[in-house]
């Protein structure tokens, strides 16, 4: 039996985003975790981790890009895109990080909840995923957002940028000519920057488990590249060129969690249509089937259900967030946060600094609120933007924590 | 049986809420008191493991019964 071409590369896609799963639960890999860890107690093992993955994917696609030129240029969702929608990343960023924190975890780490028998995030990935559906495939987008989207989005290319990479930023700073000496020098750069960033922390240096799943879930989101963007991936997008029917969403790319959840929403609605089965609905499943294998090798495999209504509606809130934020930012804390960050793109560092803001930000509100039983949400949100330094000590509403 | 003077029920709850609850409880509490928490998240294990080191306090007793998670945490 010979599979077709873009079978085989869906079912490679399905292994890796398999081991991933298996990885990310046996470490721990979270990326809410490691916003919370931070805030709230001060370790950056687990925010070493995800800097670390940063780092592994940038060099991996630096590497890449130097043996098999996998042409960043025209991904999905286009990283690299000439219209840079920096108020769409800004926003859709910090709504994801609100909702990821409420939601108790991000995209990714929904998924290995699920996969550890937590039936909360299975409710999330269906509220997530109707919100990225509506999003992607209805006029839910075009009546909310579009408008001030295309309002405030900029055409990089009047401005002599081909693209919104950094070396193309500073290539226009600099007046230079030389697109690929400034693409490898921004990009070894940053690479050693994210690096530095992450073996500063002595909680990442300290805990071999987290340097395991950085590099692990870094190596992912390259062998991701390879997949689509190799000699096998451009295959495939060849062929399906010539096919009458073609199946959705074949392109180059890499892991991601929030726009494939719609797109699942999408499969399960036409379950018979085989072409609706793209590289994010195996990449959904496999980092599951991973989680659950690991769970179950590792006996954590437990069901967990919702608390109280309380618990629930904080769940629903975040699920909804983090569907209409991850699809407004293109990309959720793997798909912008490693994924985006490894083609160097610009607007990809905008949305992983929103998210890890927003985040940030419910957390304090959240503790602050906790605490102060009393105190208003207003309260709670100046007195934490005081905490971040984004309003002065006179602005304090609540004694600091 | 371990005693304890104070007490939370974080089941059900999922990260990063076990750990907030319990980082505001141990702020509350004097040197030499216990803290009794009991969570159902498995990330709990990790997430209060963490919180000690950062509060330099001390877990006397961690146990899992019928998939709940029991901490005994002293005070420093």
């Amino acid at each position: 039996m010979q599979l077709e071409i873009t079978t085989v590369v869906l079912l490679l896609s399905f292994i890796v985003a398999l081991i991933m799963g298996a990885v990310a639960n046996k470490t721990n890999f979270c990326t809410m975790g490691a916003v919370s860890d931070w805030v709230n107690m001060g370790d950056t093992g687990r925010m070493g981790a995800w800097m670390l993955s940063i780092g592994v994917a940038i060099a991996g696609v630096l590497l890449l890009q130097y043996i098999f030129e996998i042409p960043l240029a025209s991904t999905f969702p286009p990283y690299l895109t000439s219209n840079f929608g920096w108020l769409r990343y800004l926003l859709g960023g910090f709504m994801f990080g609100i909702g990821m924190t409420l939601a108790s975890g991000c995209g990714n780490k929904t998924m290995v909840n699920i996969g550890g028998g937590n039936l909360k995030s299975l409710v999330v990935l269906a509220v997530a995923g109707v919100f990225a559906y509506l999003m992607t495939k209805t006029s839910f987008y075009e009546l909310l957002f579009h408008g001030w989207v295309s309002a405030t989005t900029i055409d990089l290319t009047a401005y002599e940028m081909p693209n919104q990479s950094l070396g193309s930023a500073l290539l226009v700073v600099f007046g230079s000519s030389n697109n690929e000496l400034f693409h490898w020098l921004v990009g070894l750069l940053l690479m050693c920057f994210f690096f530095f960033i992450a073996f500063r922390s002595k909680d990442l240096r300290s805990t071999p488990h987290n340097i395991t799943g950085g590099v692990g879930i870094g190596l992912a989101i390259v062998a991701g590249w390879y997949i689509t963007g190799g000699s096998l991936g451009q295959e495939a997008i060849e062929t399906v060129e010539w096919l009458d029917e073609r199946p959705v969403g074949v392109g180059v790319q890499s892991y991601t969690f929030i726009n494939p959840m719609g797109e699942t929403v999408s499969y399960l609605m036409d379950p018979m249509n085989t072409l609706l089965i793209t590289f994010g609905v195996v990449a959904i499943l496999g980092v599951i089937t991973g989680s659950f294998i690991a769970s179950i090798f590792s006996r954590r495999f437990k069901f967990i259900w919702f608390y109280n209504t309380e618990d629930m509606l904080k769940h629903l809130i975040g699920a909804a967030l983090m569907g209409i934020g991850g699809v407004l930012g293109m990309g959720c804390t793997i798909g912008q946060g490693i994924t985006g960050v490894s083609t160097l793109s610009i607007g990809s560092l905008l949305v992983l600094g929103s998210i890890i803001f927003g985040s940030m930000l419910t957390m304090k509100v959240m503790y602050y609120k906790m605490v102060y039983e009393e105190a208003s949400f207003i309260e709670s949100l100046i007195t934490s933007l005081v905490d971040l330094n984004l309003l002065t000590e006179k602005f304090r509403k609540l004694e600091k924590l | 049986m371990i005693e304890f003077q104070s007490e939370i029920d974080a089941r059900g709850l999922s990260c990063p809420m076990p750990v907030m609850k319990a980082k505001k409880e141990l702020k509350l509490l004097s040197t030499g008191e216990v803290l009794h928490v009991v969570a159902s998240d498995p990330a709990s294990v990790q997430d209060i493991d963490i919180l000690l080191e950062s509060l330099n306090d001390e877990m006397i007793h961690a146990s899992e019964e019928n998939g709940e998670y029991h901490f005994y945490i002293k005070k420093s």
